[in-house]
């Protein structure tokens, strides 16, 4: 037996010196020494029909026991000790591959991998996954985005954000929004990443859809604590959305038409395999189809035009070229809007005596622009760079304006009179990062990296333009009022190492440090993360995570629903960066490589929250935000329960959530509730989910949900009270108030709601065609939206008079509704 | 057409689906048993005096409070029981005390129907204002316009004069202070009549903490009174700024053939009062609260929880001491602007 160092072997000086650079980096690489003579498997594992790379499949040589997974750009590195070996490699829902070989030098295996044709047949090793029963990881879930799509949803429109909603530990704000609040956390507390990419505004619609387009998405990895060190900046959640590269083999794609959107997908190779591309896009056309009326009815009123209407749209494209082997470039990009718009034109003729003609334009516009260039370079087998730059933006335009000229013919004079009123917001970020994942040996699995993101927070800023022309002056004004916007730097760096101590531990331990500098004012912190997991047998594992998280910048929204003028603001001197401990513990038991089930505990602590003041209002000002909030404290805590079948003709999952919310709001002159703990805003005590999906055969699908919750608490005056007039006013201004003895302290009659989908698939002669039908609350329960007490007033013949009738009332907003939609693949 | 029509049955489809309904739903919760509900704002410029009522359920059809006149309400005076007050009738009750700066009073009250409820508060010391400077500028000139809309630039023409105030006082050190200012017009006429109103007034003064700024849909900034408190001047003097606007109507030389509601008003006095009140922290507390549930006008914004300190009841008591001070103005000046 010789005592080597790994990294010593085979290769040249330069790279040994790289290496020894980069261990140098990181203290606890001091397991980098193994007591044998080893090699190293690596190489990227793709979809054999399309190349597209498979992220987290799962490699696993079962003559050591050893194994990893690919990282999210498909390429695995696993160093074993020389001799044979009996590889396997397995995706869910495809067919594994294994290779038995004698391992004698490092290797490079490509794997192609074929989606499973008979279900039955599908063997996989999901338990090696790092959020298996084996991996070091909880409180975090991949959900198929075949899954995602199956679940039948509002106005049949696939959305990511509301399947991942039904997950334990998620829930979903208001009735049929896209709203994210994760483990008690606000909705401002979660890190949505685009190809790694910040998303600010997740929503369209005042969140009826978020703005993820699940035919663009290869994957979905949504991490609820025990957050890896690599990710940082929020309190509660981190959603990892992956972008499909492309099909490098054959030009593919679809179109679908349903009741709010269409969408088309295609992709394909550009000039040979070696570069490919991915386009998608979607469009509401509502507003189209309203025109026509528009026009009748424009027509009607004698106007000289009328547009006006709603859309939203998203395109996400990609491109991947394959340099070499060990080179790949990525090109991404997202852009989608929300638009709102009118013009509506009048004119007027006086007999002889002149014409006035009036025009009203409105136009409103917010959306998301984000971009990444991606480099991945494979160093060596053992490890793996990536570097990126990105840029994001978030912005809300709105415009809204008068024009009128008037004509006298006698005397002859025409004037023209202009008034805009504009108002802009929004953020914007350019970044810079760099990721190395590198294993040194099978025991561990490093990552380390670190970036830089400039902001731009630009605060709600109005411009009031005038114009006044005759024939012989013209008058003209600009007048912008607002704040600056303000620059601020973020910078992050990381370490985790994913490491086995013997068969039974494995843990993953990193320091994530993260700073930022605002207005003269520099905040840090240094955060450990651990994840750790005890094998007590093949199928049966416990695990413990902690993890330390702080967030520098928070959304000002007045509302429970997401608006467009909703701010993101940085933290300033006066408001601290928000932080978390969050700890968690469960046990994993994996039945037969088919379902995984899992409990998991969680205690979350936070400090620094905001909340509004009682009565603050933002309205897209952020003027004086920091009067308006206080600060205070949050507890967060619950049990999650999740059983998930993601191979097989039936797949889905039940979850159930047993969860507790507080915040504490105390501090001197900011107090909250009298300085007394209350509910938070979505705390629910429970709620349960379960999402089928069936196939019977390849012609015929369905799929099924159904959710129950407790209902949401909001505030309520339960009594009414006389109110003294204020000394010295004339008049009582409003006698009567409302007495609310707790905020939050009323609760919505529970939620429930089934969904259902069917689909039926037929080939055809150049792709398959499918008719999807869906009905969003098959039941119609009678969900609330809001509830609010109603006056009717009853009419009595004989004195004449009207008696008030006091009644509390719930708006339900979205009642049973059937959708359909057609989709051609090819 | 019939891409019309299709489109039209598409359009209303959408329409009917996306339809909300509003259903009665039922009450779930035990908290529907009314309150004592027990009001008094006192001052050394009065005797003590205290209403108290019932709560109602808010479901309950009736909308008019039931005044308590049965109870026993009793005033205590740094501690020691001073007196029972009297019933007036109307839910009020009367006592002879008059508050002294310092005092701490504890009011309790409680019937057959109620337990006893019980507050307690201290009457601040009166805050002198030191002086009161003042800076106008005519700002705008524009014709006159009578009650049905049209113009009247024939007989004169309407002024509005902003006037700048800036108010000055000593803050006591080495103590949470909080205050209320308003703004008075007292107008005299040559017929004797006298004429007291509050008047609507702005400010960009840092110590109200923006409320007076407006959002981008928000067009209100100007109110009858402010509350504050002495967070950015703690112990220091303080110059409080306000803006106050006077429409004034000018007429020409000979305004005859005038409308009669725009005769000119003979005014022998017209000044101007500032009031700046020393207030009880409960009491800012309810102006603060009860201004802010007033204000909120995004249908879904957080409700506003109303300050009390009734203990075992709905209320507030709370103490005000008043300083003044009185600058003439221009007889000229008759109307406010406001928006």
């Amino acid at each position: 037996m010789q005592l080597t160092i790994t990294f010593a072997h085979h290769l040249p000086k330069i790279y040994c010196m790289k290496k020894l650079f980069f261990t140098s980096l990181l203290p606890f690489l001091f397991f980098t020494f193994i007591v044998a003579q080893n090699h190293t498997i690596s190489g990227y594992i793709t979809e054999a029909k399309s190349g597209e790379t498979l992220i987290n499949s799962s490699v696993y040589d079962a003559n050591s026991r050893k194994g990893t997974v690919s990282n999210s750009y498909g390429f695995y590195s696993l160093t074993l000790p020389k001799g044979k070996v009996e590889m396997l490699f397995s995706y869910v829902g495809f067919t594994s591959e294994r290779r038995i070989f004698n391992l004698t030098k490092d290797t490079v295996i490509n794997i192609d991998m074929h989606e499973s044709i008979e279900l039955k047949e599908v063997t996989v090793v999901g338990s090696q996954k790092e959020t298996g029963v084996k991996g070091s990881q909880m409180s975090a879930i991949d959900i198929p985005i075949s899954l995602i799509k199956s679940v039948p949803t509002l106005f049949g429109e696939t959305d990511v954000l509301k399947a991942l909603q039904l997950l334990p530990g998620v829930q979903g704000g208001v009735e049929g929004s896209a709203g994210f609040y994760v483990r008690g956390g606000g909705p401002d507390e979660n890190l949505f990443l685009l190809d790694g990419v910040p998303v600010y505004n997740v929503n369209h619609l005042g969140g009826l859809f978020s703005v993820f387009n699940a035919d663009a998405i290869k994957n979905v990895t949504l991490y609820k604590g025990s957050f890896p060190a690599r990710f940082g900046g929020r309190l509660s959640s981190v959603l990892d959305i992956r972008m499909n590269d492309g099909n490098n083999k054959k030009l593919h794609g679809n179109i679908s038409v349903g009741i709010v959107s269409s969408k088309f997908n295609l992709e394909g190779p550009l000039f040979g395999e070696k570069t490919t591309f991915n386009i998608s896009g979607r469009r509401t056309y509502y507003d189209l189809l309203a025109q026509p009326i528009l026009k009748i009815y424009a027509k009607d009123e004698d106007m000289d035009k009328l547009t006006a209407g709603y859309y939203f749209y998203d395109l996400n494209v990609k491109i991947n070229h394959k340099f070499s082997d060990k080179d790949r470039l990525y090109l991404s990009a997202y852009i989608g809007d929300d638009v709102i718009y009118s013009d509506i034109r009048e004119s007027y003729r006086y007999d002889n005596s002149g014409s006035e003609e009036n025009r009203i334009r409105l136009n409103w516009d917010w959306g998301n622009f984000i971009t990444a260039l991606r480099w991945n370079h494979i160093i060596n087998n053992k490890l793996f760079m990536n570097t990126t730059a990105t840029y994001t933006r978030y912005r809300f335009n709105m415009s809204v304006g008068a024009d009128t000229e008037s004509i006298t013919n006698t005397p002859p004079s025409t004037t023209k009179e202009s008034i805009t009123l504009g108002y802009r917001s929004g953020i914007e970020d350019y970044g810079a990062k760099i990721d190395f994942d590198y294993a040194p040996n099978p025991n561990h699995e490093i990552k380390f990296g670190g970036n830089y993101i400039n902001h731009s927070f630009r605060p709600g800023v109005q411009v009031l333009s005038s114009k006044l022309a005759t024939d012989s002056t013209t008058q003209s004004m600009d007048t912008t009022i607002g704040n600056q916007n303000i620059y601020t730097h973020e910078t992050a760096l990381y370490a985790e190492d994913n490491f086995n101590i013997g068969s039974f531990i494995k843990a993953n331990i990193g320091l994530h440090y993260s700073a930022f500098f605002v207005q003269d004012k520099f905040y840090h912190s240094l955060q450990p993360r651990l994840g750790l997991r005890a094998l007590i047998s093949d199928k049966l594992s416990f695990k413990a995570g902690y993890a330390l998280m702080n967030q520098y910048i928070h959304l000002l929204s007045n509302s429970n629903i997401s608006l467009p003028t909703d701010l993101w603001v940085p933290v300033t001197k006066q408001i601290k960066p928000m932080k978390s401990h969050q700890y968690s513990a469960g046990l994993f038991y994996n039945f037969r490589n088919i379902v995984d089930f899992s409990v998991e505990g969680y205690y979350k602590s936070m400090d620094n929250l905001i909340e509004y003041k009682d009565g603050a209002t933002f309205l897209g000002s952020s003027t004086g935000w920091e009067e308006k909030v206080s600060m205070g404290r949050g507890w967060a805590y619950g049990l999650e329960f999740l059983a998930q079948k993601s191979i097989g003709k039936t797949t889905g999952w039940v979850g159930y959530t047993w969860a507790k919310s507080e915040r504490l709001f105390d501090r001197p002159g900011e107090e909250i509730n009298n300085g007394e703990m209350f509910p938070a805003k979505y705390d629910r005590r429970h709620d349960v989910s379960i999402v089928v999906s069936h196939k019977f055969s390849k012609k015929f699908d369905i799929a099924g949900t159904w959710v129950y919750s407790t209902g949401n608490s909001g505030s309520l005056g339960l009594q009414n009270y006389y109110a003294s007039p204020i000394p010295g006013e004339e008049y009582n201004y409003n006698n009567s108030l409302p007495y609310i003895s707790k905020r939050n302290n009323y609760r919505l009659p529970d939620y429930m709601r089934l969904d259902l989908g069917v689909n039926f698939h037929k080939q055809k002669k150049h792709g398959i065609r499918t008719w999807n039908f869906s009905v969003y609350n098959a039941t119609n329960q009678k969900n609330p939206f809001l509830i609010y007490v109603s006056s009717d007033y009853d009419y009595n013949p004989e004195t004449g008079e009207y008696t008030e009738k006091k009644s509390l009332k719930k708006l339900t907003i979205f009642t049973i509704i059937p959708s359909i939609s057609y989709t051609y693949k090819f | 057409m019939k891409s019309i029509y299709l489109q039209t049955i598409i359009f209303s489809l959408f329409a009917l689906i996306v339809t909300s309904c509003e259903t009665e739903i039922e009450f779930r919760g035990d908290d529907t048993a009314s309150l004592l509900v027990v009001n008094s704002i006192l001052s050394p410029d009065s005797a003590v005096k205290v209403h108290v009522s019932e709560s109602k359920f808010f479901l309950k059809d009736d909308s008019s409070f039931e005044n308590v006149n049965d109870a026993i309400v009793n005033l205590w005076v740094n501690g020691s029981l001073y007196e029972q007050l009297l019933s007036t009738g109307q839910g009020f009750y009367a006592g002879n005390y008059i508050p002294k700066a310092g005092d701490i009073i504890k009011i309790t009250a409680k019937n057959n129907k109620f337990p006893e409820v019980n507050a307690e508060s201290e009457i601040v010391q009166a805050t002198p204002i030191v002086s009161v400077d003042t800076m106008i500028h005519v700002s705008d000139i524009y014709p006159i316009v009578n009650g049905y809309g049209n113009y009247l630039d024939t007989i004169g023409y309407s002024k509005m004069t902003e006037m700048k105030i800036s108010l000055k006082f000593n803050d006591p050190p080495n103590q949470k202070n909080y205050y209320k200012i308003a703004v008075k017009l007292n107008q005299e006429y040559s017929d004797g009549s006298k004429y007291m109103r509050n008047y609507y007034f702005s400010s960009d003064d840092l110590v109200f903490g923006n409320t007076t700024e407006a959002g981008i849909f928000d067009e209100s900034s100007y109110r009858l009174y402010h509350e504050f408190n002495d967070d950015l001047f703690d112990g220091k003097n303080y110059s409080l700024k306000l803006n106050s606007s006077f429409i004034s109507i000018v007429y020409d030389n000979n305004p005859s053939g005038g409308t009669s509601d725009l005769e000119p008003v003979e005014i022998v006095k017209n000044e101007l009062i500032l009031e700046l009140q020393s207030i009880s922290k409960s009491y800012y507390l309810y102006l603060k609260t009860r201004n802010a549930g007033s204000s909120v006008i995004d249908f879904f914004s957080e409700p506003v929880q109303i300050y009390s300190n009734i203990e075992g009841g709905i209320g507030i008591l709370g103490s005000y001491n008043t300083s003044r001070f009185k600058i003439d103005i221009p007889k000229t000046f008759t109307g406010e602007y406001y928006y």
